[in-house]
């Protein structure tokens, strides 16, 4: 064998078995990995860290009781005694105030308290029903400079000004058609495998999830976005949030492209296995079309000779659609 | 093409990592381009007073014109009470509060930001996103913006008055993918045009004379680990983690610290700390190791991860931090360990197995050959940089509060 058919995958996996089973049979002595685990995340940043909330509660928790006692030292000779001397008189007042305050303070941390109890029960409930980002899902011979709808979506946006979005850009093949064509176009796909080389040579890609990205856009500063194999897989809910950031990520005077898979064409064998594995379903280009008419664009539909795919441009401030 | 570059401090004698970046990024824009390069800078050396103890004026360093302004105020004697008082919920601070910090935290510095207005550079570099001198210059600059951020997941990131200075930036340049995640995760920018530089890395330098006779530790095998040794940096901890190991694992192998000390390593006769050491002893003592272990979780980029693969060695990362770790996953040069269990194991699994130590060292030296080697890498900023250019300046509104809070704009505004 090779050093090259080390499979590194392999490899990690083996090491948390390993780890697993030095657990379980009590290799470790388990006071001492606490201690050595509390040194691990001493320094660990929050992202990195589970459990924030409930260090920050026990900070609650220790500052809760108000000490009624005001301390009395003093640097005059005199002074510790008169300070003393004050505490007494006022201790019955100071006791009384803090005594509720410290009521007021633990009955806020209960409550806190309970809703870290409530978070941690819907955190374990959510993580059974949780999805990661939706997949990209790629057509057999729709995607490429030679694809029937990249001429189309390229003359879409070709005269329009600021930032164009691809997703999922691939290799990214049509940012570098667009570059070409003076649009200042970028790119985003969740495959990091696809787009490194293409990005190493210093095409503006990303390895992003479509949805997180366009929460992270500054609002009406896209100018237009082409979406390619991004939506075929969304669950409702996700396409509900993709068209809410539409709304507002994109410009009063923008064009949005989307090229998605058929539904007819699920009837078939021509779509991939990814698609059946993910919850969503492509929806109907006439339904596209309507849901971006609803946020102010007027839309335009085509659909693939062989019906597996359609494109659907909508532009919105913008006037006429792009001459073909 | 000619670029300025406005950083804190600037010269051999800093040893910080995103000035040493911008040096390096300017000193080989200037020797292998042929470009021209100025760099806006303070006279302080020690980052923590920002005293001003070299010379204002303009001298040249390797080919960089540099230009030094004295600051009217280093870091304040009110910054270390203000920074706790807002350490605890950055987010919330009021915008006035925030740029109370900025300014606590220093260097202040009028004379320059004046000078950097009249520049004519093609593009401007602000390295990196913390100062005051970044926070305010960004907004003063006409030419295209690029801002190195050199961010952290720190509290100050969090701080409102850096979501408006990272808005009029017209590109950013990161060092990582990791540090683009957090900062499109704090602030609304992924718009904004970028790149994934990272840092150049240089040759093997070494004399050839092993490493563990260098550190008096006979022919031991051993284990490096190189960079500041610090608490913070997690040398501490793993220094700890080492001594256990050794406990369950009694045999030669050691573990020598390479770099400067700020924290107390307790005395253990398989740990060796060996202090500063020159460039041709730090690479025989990576070189001659049977792999690299960075503790760190607070990393922007961790060169010293990436020499190792260059001494063709595999790495231990933290996996809390995600610079190394995404190094590790780009190129399969090394492992992660997220406790004391997967390091205890990580460890005897790479030293007990020498071909896989060798496949490690291999990727992670090919993963740094074809993205950091520095004419590979000084191609690509040079690119984006023209890109920068080419693309123009975008203005920041009237309306920014950042234009607002100069008080001189206030005065040019009708």
């Amino acid at each position: 064998m090779s050093d090259a058919t080390i499979d590194l995958d392999q490899v990690r996996a083996e090491i948390a078995v390993e780890v697993r089973r030095r657990r379980l049979e009590g290799d470790f002595d388990a006071a001492k990995e606490r201690e050595l685990e509390r040194l691990f995340h001493q320094y660990a940043p929050v992202q990195g860290r589970t459990g924030a909330l409930g260090e920050a509660l026990r900070g609650v928790d220790a500052a809760a009781y108000i000490n009624p006692l005001v301390p009395v030292e003093s640097n005059q000779p005199a002074g510790a005694v008169i300070k003393k001397s004050m505490r007494k008189a006022g201790l019955w007042y100071a006791e009384w105030l803090t005594g509720q305050m410290t009521r007021s303070v633990s009955s806020i941390a209960r409550a806190l308290h309970l809703i870290d109890d409530e978070l941690t029960e819907l955190r374990a409930r959510m993580d059974l029903v949780a999805v990661s980002g939706a997949p990209v899902i790629e057509l057999e011979g729709r995607s490429g400079p030679e694809s029937w709808w990249t001429t189309a979506a390229t003359a879409a946006v070709a005269s329009i000004e600021g930032r164009v979005l691809v997703a999922a850009c691939g290799d990214g093949w049509l940012v570098q058609g667009l570059l070409a064509s003076q649009v200042d176009a970028y790119g985003i796909d969740s495959r990091a495998g696809k787009i490194m080389e293409a990005e190493t040579a210093g095409l503006d890609l990303r390895d992003e999830d479509l949805l997180e990205h366009l929460a992270s856009v500054a609002d009406d500063r896209l100018s237009g976005i082409i979406l390619t194999g991004s939506t075929e897989a969304l669950l409702p809910a996700q396409r509900r949030t993709l068209l809410d950031l539409l709304a507002v990520k994109l410009a009063p005077r923008s064009v949005v492209v989307l090229h998605s898979a058929h539904p007819d064409a699920m009837a078939g064998d021509a779509l991939p296995a990814e698609l059946d594995l993910a919850g969503g379903r492509p929806l109907r280009p006439m339904s596209w079309a309507r849901l971006l008419e609803a946020l102010g664009y007027s839309a335009m539909v085509e659909v693939a000779g062989d019906g597996r795919d359609a494109l659907i441009i909508a532009v919105r401030g913008t006037g006429d659609f792009p001459a073909r | 093409m000619k670029v300025a570059y406005v950083t804190p401090r600037y010269g051999p004698q800093v040893m910080g990592g995103a000035e040493g970046a911008a040096r390096s990024l300017a000193e080989h824009l200037v020797a292998d381009l042929g470009h021209e390069a100025e760099i806006f800078t303070t006279c302080a050396i020690d980052h923590l007073s920002w005293d001003d103890v070299l010379s204002p004026g303009t001298e040249t360093l390797n080919g960089v014109v540099v230009r030094r302004f004295k600051s009217s105020k280093g870091r304040g004697k009110d910054f270390f009470e203000l920074d706790a008082a807002l350490r605890a919920s950055p987010s919330s601070v009021s915008y006035d509060e925030a740029l109370a910090w900025v300014t606590a935290n220093g260097p202040v510095t009028p004379e320059l930001l004046d000078a950097l207005e009249a520049s004519d550079a093609d593009v401007v570099s602000f390295y990196p996103y913390l100062f005051y001198m970044t926070v305010h210059g960004l907004s003063r600059v006409q030419q295209p913006a690029v801002l190195h951020p050199a961010a952290h997941d720190e509290p100050a990131l969090y701080l409102k008055v850096y979501a408006d200075a990272f808005a009029t930036a017209d590109a950013f340049c990161y060092h990582t993918r990791a540090e683009r995640r957090l900062v499109e995760s704090v602030m609304d920018v992924a718009q904004t045009p970028q790149i994934v530089l990272g840092l150049g890395t240089g040759h093997p330098a070494g004399s050839g004379r092993p490493g563990a006779e260098l550190a008096g530790l006979g022919s031991r095998p051993y284990v490096v680990s190189v960079g500041r040794v610090d608490e913070q940096k997690g040398s501490v901890m793993l220094a700890r983690f080492f001594a256990e190991y050794k406990l369950r694992h009694p045999g030669p192998l050691a573990l020598i610290f390479v770099g400067p000390v700020s924290a107390t390593i307790q005395a253990h006769e398989d740990i060796v700390v060996t202090g500063i050491v020159d460039e041709a002893d730090k690479w025989d003592l990576i070189s001659g190791a049977e792999l690299s272990i960075s503790p760190s979780a607070m990393e922007s980029f961790s060169l010293v991860v990436l020499e190792a693969w260059v001494a063709g060695i595999p790495v231990m990362v933290n996996a809390t931090c995600g610079p190394t770790v995404e190094h590790c996953e780009r190129s399969g040069g090394g492992l992660a360990f997220d406790s004391y269990a997967t390091f205890e194991v990580i460890l005897d699994r790479l030293i007990g197995d020498e071909r896989l130590r060798a496949m490690l060292g291999k990727r992670g030296s090919d993963y740094v050959a074809s993205t950091f080697d520095w004419p590979v890498l000084i191609r690509r900023y040079e690119r984006f940089l023209c890109e920068v250019i080419e693309r123009g300046r975008s203005m920041p509104s009237p309306a920014s509060r950042l234009v607002q809070a100069d008080p001189r704009r206030l005065l040019l505004e009708p």
